[in-house]
């Protein structure tokens, strides 16, 4: 088996749902190739990734036709914060930092709680041994560049590691623009993406030592970004900007053997976060967040299996001018989950209930894994899960946009069975499923120029996801192929007669990820394609998105052995497609050619 | 001594009486015997046609036939048919329909289903073109016969602010992508239009005519967009919109020298921009630190009147929404190399809407969604017989007027908060009673979830 599907096919070590549809993305894989969080996630299934402008500018992931706000997106397994802003938004997470990438499919909430309504994204940052380092630099097209250095070292029992990031780009890039766009047929010219510039940093600090017979963990998170906001094609805003920043402590003690086969853990967590918006000529949004939290658990081994149970309070605070003011809430939840294997067969139940301020939810699961051979296996599951309504929805009010306090909890039940072939050939995953939303809380029009946010949304969502990984050249050229492809049906299922039955706007149903690889000698190469097929823009499915196809090459070449010292290049948008947009028709980036340079000791950072 | 005469003279007329009742009925113009009695076989339900023709449940006679149309039509325009012809159309956005209505607002025939997302309406040569923007932009073409299809025409972009028809061919404001679009009869598009600015966000609103050319007020989101109005040369426009079949365009979307690629046909080109005039550095189009941003146009003669809004932005907002002072108006005389006077439309108007001529007189519609209780409805006269000058506003009560349309010598205005249409008396300058046209927008849904207001009314074409 290749290194390419070892990496592919390995789960997360002991991961809170032991059946659920999860797809773990290492960024090593992709080491050298200059991809974020949203590039890393792109390639997974039941997975798409909305880059709006793309180039450090906002991205956020919906699963399994969900909206943004139905994936709860962790870093090191702590929630970021969505209401303060920045919280969903993928740009904002270093990608020097990131280790893997995990993504679970399907209603988590009995594992995640609130807010994991079609899945989890879970940045899981790195984490070397004593004595490993690592740098990189990068620079390419339109003043894009990167630099992130990182060092573990020892200090009597504890164990430390540093992290530093930065990123920059000019942002500026050509792309077609139509001056007579209704008309369909030719007449674009060459523009120049302007004020389109992004900056980021970040620092990252762990440390870690033996503490009562187990491990106490510290983690100290910081990062700030600054970015430029160019406005649509046909409505440039030149003066328009964006900072956010967030600061993230966190300390975990697990402690094995409390008792015979009874392991105790505690976590502790506080985040601040910030985001300032400005929209020329007024200073539009300043908002300001906090939370905080703890968890209790205690899991149990017993014959046949494990018994987990987690009590967990926390709360959260948003702050802000359009905000009236500032909202707090506690959270408090009980959650309970076990395995049990029997033979072949390992049932995975759960179940949770969170109280979010005043919101009150029951999440649950039920999972099972069937071993029908050495190399095949099926996996089961079906769980309901709920987010409750953010502050921004319930409090926020700004520009044409009204809150609403009288929301509720969104709410889904999903199921999904997938087999899983694995043998020397390679990996195989192929699986259904079925998911709905209900009461999804959506800006409606409320009246001649405002709109407001209600429980108006409801859908059905069924599809295939399949993911594959090969090594069939192995011998040959250590050639790698790996795949993954996602059909998804989307209905309707609430609205005006012309609305209801058709598919939810911007849910393709094709999406398809292919990537070949060889590695012969000190070498490598690799050439990639997206696609992602037609979409409608509306509910009444009257105006189309064409699919897009967009291909991405590269290669790199090994220039020293110890330490080890790497050179990439990197090609996006190989084929140069100026016509690409976002779903807001922003335009995005045209071909782009980073270089990169790394170095490392060996095993990590070694190419 | 007795004589016989008073006898006798009874007798006689006894007689002359008698002779009379025999003689035959003898009915007006127009009116036919029946059963003895003169009755109109064109509207007598009893004798629809025909004597002892009578018209059964839930129909009248109307020209001689039983119409169930008739039965229930009160347009002045009656019926064409079975088809009651209505006096206007109301402009519903929440349902997205167009509903018929007679003179006085009662039911005239049933709704037109059109795109999601309604902004504007206007109507001409029997048809109705209404205007759609969020969440994608659509004209339809609606015929005014309801046995007929509508048709509709996509364009790109999100959010279309104006439709006019000129010459037979219907121009769009397409405030997403600042262009204006030309369709032919049919809904063909013609042409497409970058209006000036585009890239900084023209935000075109309202568009009217003069002579050979068109005027295309440029809203706007703010300073350094908009706040003019662009002058569009027409001068192509009867042999753009005259040929019926072009040629196709060519590999790569080529054409012939003089014509350009719209929509896979080699089409010559409808207008070009020949200016713009610039609204914010007029004295008087604002209050600072208010904005003009121009919304509808009228012309008059060679004068071009434009509605300025004069919005600010609110205490700790973000969009111009608040008027910053009264609204204006502003005159441009195009006979006069488009020289542009502002006139105050006084302290009770807030954000004119749009507005309407009858005579010599101008009526302005005012209120402010946001702001109603600072700027709440009215209708201001303003008399263009010489200089502009401008009368005592009037109120329109509740109603928060999203625009005005005579129909008929009489007056109707939508409502942006509600639902209703305000029928008003231009002559003796009075409101009459709001009628609610546009039904809330009911699918199933959280208990507080629907919404009504009136996007625009248009007489019938």
């Amino acid at each position: 088996m290749s290194e390419e599907l070892v990496v592919e096919g390995k789960r997360a070590p002991r991961p809170r749902d032991p059946t659920a549809a999860a797809t773990v993305i290492p960024a090593e894989r992709h080491a050298g190739e200059a991809k974020d969080v949203a590039a890393l996630l792109a390639t997974a299934p039941g997975v798409a990734v909305q880059e709006y402008g793309g180039l450090g500018q906002l991205a956020t992931v919906s699963i399994r036709g969900s909206l943004a706000s139905g994936v709860l997106v962790l870093l090191d397994g702590i929630p970021l914060q969505a209401s303060g802003g920045a919280g969903g938004d993928l740009a904002s997470i270093p990608r020097h930092w990131i280790s893997r990438v995990e993504v679970l499919r399907g209603a988590e909430g009995a594992y995640y709680g609130s807010g994991a309504l079609a899945g989890v994204v879970d940045v899981v940052t790195a984490r070397p041994a004593a004595g490993g380092w690592r740098a990189e630099l990068s620079g390419g097209s339109f003043a894009t560049w990167s630099a992130g250095a990182s060092g573990a070292a020892a200090a009597g029992p504890w164990s430390l590691f540093a992290a530093a990031s930065a990123d920059g780009t000019g942002g500026r890039f050509p792309y077609d623009f139509d001056p007579d766009p209704s008309a369909g047929a030719g007449g674009t010219r060459t523009e120049q993406r302007r004020h389109n510039a992004a900056l980021r940093g970040g620092l990252l600090v762990k440390a870690d030592r033996p503490a009562y017979g187990g491990q106490l963990d510290l983690l100290l998170q910081l990062s700030a970004g600054h970015r430029q906001l160019a406005g649509s094609p046909y409505h440039l805003t030149p003066l328009d900007w964006q900072d956010d920043g967030r600061l993230l402590l966190a300390a975990r003690l697990e402690v094995p053997d409390l008792l015979p086969g009874l392991d105790g853990g505690a976590r502790l967590h506080a985040q601040a976060d910030q985001l300032d918006l400005r929209l020329d000529p007024a200073l539009t949004a300043r908002q300001r967040g906090a939370a905080a939290g703890g968890e209790l658990t205690l899991s149990w081994a017993h014959a046949p299996g494990r018994l987990r149970g987690a009590l967990a309070a926390s709360g959260e605070r948003l702050a802000g001018d359009a905000l009236e003011g500032g909202h707090s809430r506690a959270a408090l939840s009980a959650a309970l989950s076990g395995e049990l294997s029997l033979g072949r067969v390992r049932l995975a139940p759960a179940v949770r209930l969170d109280a979010v301020g005043p919101f009150r939810g029951l999440s649950a699961k039920v999972g099972a894994s069937v071993a029908l051979a050495p190399w095949l296996g099926l996996r089961l599951s079906g769980g309901r899960a709920f987010r409750a309504p953010s502050f921004a929805e319930l409090y926020l009010r700004q520009g044409l946009i009204d809150p609403n306090p009288a929301l509720q909890s969104e709410v889904s039940l999903s199921a999904d069975a997938a087999l899983v072939a694995e043998g020397a050939p390679g990996l195989l995953r192929l699986g259904g499923f079925g998911q709905r939303y209900q009461e999804l809380i959506l800006y409606q029009r409320a009246s001649f120029d405002r709109l407001k946010a209600f429980n108006a949304g409801r859908a059905a969502v069924g599809g295939l996801e399949v993911e594959a990984a090969s090594a069939p050249l192995r011998r040959l050229l250590s050639a790698t192929f790996s795949a993954s492809y996602t059909w998804l049906a989307t209905r309707n299922l609430r609205g005006t007669g012309a609305e209801v039955g058709n598919d939810l706007p911007f849910r393709a149903r094709h999406r398809l990820y292919l990537r070949a690889g060889v590695a012969p000698g000190p070498a490598e190469l690799h050439a990639e394609v997206h696609v992602v097929g037609r979409q409608y823009r509306d509910l009444a499915n009257t105006a189309v998105v064409p699919a897009a196809t967009i291909w991405n090459a590269g290669g790199s070449v090994r220039l020293w052995q110890r330490p080890a010292l790497r050179l990439h290049l990197e090609v996006k948008n190989l084929l140069d497609d100026r016509t690409a947009s976002d779903p807001l028709g922003n335009p995005l980036p045209s071909r782009m050619v980073m270089v990169t340079l790394r170095a490392g000791s060996s095993p990590e950072g070694a190419p | 001594m007795r004589t016989p005469a008073p006898t006798l003279l009874a007798a006689a007329l006894l007689a002359v009486l008698l002779a009379a009742c025999k003689t035959e009925l003898v009915c007006a113009t127009g009116q036919a015997e029946c059963g003895g009695r003169c009755v109109s076989l064109a509207l007598d339900s009893a004798n629809c046609g025909a004597c002892g023709n009578a018209c059964g449940a839930g129909t009248v006679c109307s020209a001689g036939t039983c119409s169930a149309c008739a039965a229930t039509c009160t347009s002045t325009r009656g019926c064409a048919g079975e088809v009651c012809q209505p006096d206007l159309f109301v402009g519903c956005p929440a349902t997205s329909e167009l509903l018929p209505r007679a003179a006085d607002l009662t039911p005239a025939g049933s709704g037109r289903s059109v795109t999601a997302g309604l902004t504007a309406l206007t109507s001409a040569d029997g048809f109705l073109f209404s205007a759609s923007g969020f969440p994608a932009a659509a004209v339809d073409i609606v015929p005014m016969d309801p046995a007929q299809a509508s048709r509709r025409v996509a364009l790109a972009g999100s959010d279309l602010e104006g439709i006019a028809v000129h010459g037979g061919v219907t121009f769009v404001s397409n405030a997403a992508t600042g262009t204006l679009a030309f369709l032919g009869a049919g809904g063909a598009l013609l042409d497409e239009l970058p209006l000036p600015g585009q890239q900084s966000g023209p935000n075109p609103h309202g568009i009217t005519f003069v002579g050979s050319k068109a005027y295309v007020a440029l809203t706007g989101y703010g300073p350094g967009s908009g706040q003019a109005i662009a002058v569009v040369d027409l001068a192509g426009l009867s042999a753009c919109s005259a040929e019926a079949a072009p040629p196709a365009c060519g590999a790569g979307d080529t054409c012939d020298p003089g014509r350009h690629c719209v929509a896979g046909a080699c089409r010559l080109p409808c207008a070009s921009v020949s200016g713009s005039i610039d609204l914010s550095g007029v004295a008087g189009s604002s209050d600072a630190p208010g904005l003009p941003f121009p919304g509808r146009l009228l012309s008059v003669g060679t004068k071009v009147y434009a509605t300025l809004a004069n919005l600010k932005i609110p205490a700790g907002g973000s969009f111009y929404m608040e008027p910053a002072g009264s609204g204006r108006l502003a005159v441009v005389d195009t006979a006069a190399g488009d020289a542009v006077s502002i006139v105050d439309l006084g302290a009770s108007c807030g954000n004119p809407g749009n507005l309407a001529l009858q005579g010599t007189t101008l009526w302005v519609s005012c209120g402010s969604f946001g702001y109603s209780a600072a700027w709440p409805g009215r209708l201001v006269p303003v008399s263009i017989a010489g200089a502009p000058a401008v009368g005592s506003a009037v109120s329109t009560g509740d109603v928060l007027p999203n625009g005005i349309s005579i129909c008929g010598g009489r007056a109707y205005l939508g409502d942006m908060a509600s639902g209703k249409v305000l029928p008003f008396d231009l002559a003796a300058r009075a409101a009459g009673t709001a009628v609610e046209v546009c039904p809330l927008n009911a699918p199933p849904g959280p208990p507080d979830f629907g919404y009504a207001y009136v996007a625009d009314v248009a007489c019938a074409p």
